[in-house]
């Protein structure tokens, strides 16, 4: 009886355990891409160059070799600078004066594919329909992506300094402007159009 | 009076001898022995494979889209201290590095670059014993996780060229991970880095995984921290 006593409990204990378990918190992470920014650099400006009938004219070239794939060097696109080799003006407006295409800069992620929409703003005493490039630069040229059907694509992956940096395209704006009314000679006029940029 | 007297006498030497008998027969101790369960299951992070992260080129707008983590198809030997890795060498085939992201909801590494990174994480437990894992699908604000099948769990069988990085299921869990490897056939199979490397009552996990972005989306430039269980149970 007493072995019994001392022995019972070597047996028991060993069935006593319990499933036995850890919990290790691991801290996941990830931020999304950051908020894209557009900041003009240049404005737009036709000059003082609109003729004074309705529905006459007025197209600003963004670029003189304003074709969808088309490449330049960086220096005549805009990208090292604010002053792309555009500006010509075709139409019946007054075409020796030549004008100021935009300049806008498109900060994104670096490697980050975007989608660049532009779209006409409302008609006032002129409708402005805008027309332009994005640009890929590559460190020595960029190629050109067309904007003028209001959709266009591109890749911020080059490093351009100073001007540019990883994550930095340039959108080079023009249009054409078409007199909604008879304009008054003398008078400035505004007008405006939306750009939106969008990863894919 | 005399015969009286000699009468008491033996019967209080009767009595002395009946309580002493009693005291001998009679008595009980109590013995203390000890005995313990087996040792609670135990993890931590492997250096160098401390953290679990997407990088910061996730695309918050990509509704449906997913980006993963790659773990356990990048994996080498060298990390798990397995004797064979997925493609059956020390090497890692694909180029593509260990922790890389890759889908539409990311930006895509580029082969030999790795953005993300993916946990490796060594539970210590019984040998004897098989345990279980469990990494729960986490709904998050505009996002999912879940570990996927790039989160595997190493079960190490003992002999050469057969340890097997076993693959969570789609809800995150995995049952019957061994950890009773023999010693010296695995520290002699395993790879040449791996030297001192003892995997009885042990075993490795990778935690890496899928996120997918749900509606609305996160919105860009937004940081993102979350915790994510990994529950190791004894089977």
């Amino acid at each position: 009886m007493t072995h019994f006593k001392k022995a019972l409990p070597l047996i028991l204990l060993p069935l006593t355990y319990s499933a036995n378990a850890v919990e290790i918190t691991a801290n996941l992470t990830f931020d999304t891409l950051p908020v894209i920014t557009i900041v003009e650099e240049t404005q737009m400006d036709f000059g003082e160059v609109l003729t004074l009938a309705q529905s006459e004219t007025c197209t600003l070239s963004a670029s003189v070799a304003a074709t969808d794939g088309t490449t330049l060097a960086d220096g005549d696109s805009g990208v090292s600078g604010t002053t792309p080799d555009g500006g010509a003006l075709t139409g019946t407006c007054a075409l020796a004066a030549g004008g100021q295409p935009g300049v806008y800069t498109i900060t994104s992620g670096a490697s980050a594919d975007i989608k660049v929409s532009v779209t006409a703003g409302a008609a006032t005493e002129i409708a402005f329909n805008p027309i332009g490039v994005v640009y890929e630069p590559d460190g020595t040229t960029s190629t050109l992506v067309d904007v003028a059907n209001a959709l266009g694509t591109a890749t911020a992956s080059a490093v351009i300094g100073p001007v540019l940096q990883a994550g930095q395209n340039r959108l080079i704006m023009g249009g054409v402007i078409t007199n909604q009314t008879t304009l008054i000679a003398g008078d400035a006029y505004d007008s405006t159009f939306d750009v939106e940029v969008t990863y894919q | 009076m005399q015969p009286k007297h000699s009468f008491k006498k033996t019967l209080l030497a009767g009595g002395l001898i009946l309580g002493l008998g009693n005291a001998f027969t009679a008595s009980a101790e109590e013995f203390t022995i000890k005995a313990s369960a087996i040792p609670d299951v135990a993890a931590a992070p492997v250096a160098t494979f401390t953290t679990l992260s997407f990088g910061q080129r996730i695309k918050g707008q990509q509704i449906n889209e997913t980006c993963t983590i790659r773990g356990k198809s990048e994996a080498l030997d060298l990390h798990l201290n397995t004797d064979s890795d997925q493609s059956g060498t020390d090497v890692d085939a694909s180029g593509e590095e260990f922790g890389s992201v890759h889908g539409n909801a990311c930006i895509d590494d580029t082969t030999g670059t790795a953005t993300g990174s993916a946990m490796i994480i060594e539970i210590d437990g019984s040998a004897s014993n098989t345990v279980s894992i469990s990494v729960p699908t986490i709904v998050g604000t505009g996002y999912t996780y879940r570990a996927s099948a790039e989160t595997c769990v190493v079960t190490y069988l003992g002999t050469a060229a057969d340890d097997l990085c076993v693959s969570l299921d789609s809800d995150g869990n995995a049952t019957g991970i061994q950890m009773a490897a023999a010693f010296g056939t695995e520290k002699t199979s395993g790879p040449a880095t791996a030297t001192d490397y003892n995997e009885e009552g042990t075993t490795r996990l990778i935690l890496a995984g899928e996120l997918t972005i749900d509606a609305p989306g996160i919105a860009q430039g937004t940081p993102t921290t979350q915790a994510v269980a990994v529950i190791i149970t004894y089977d």
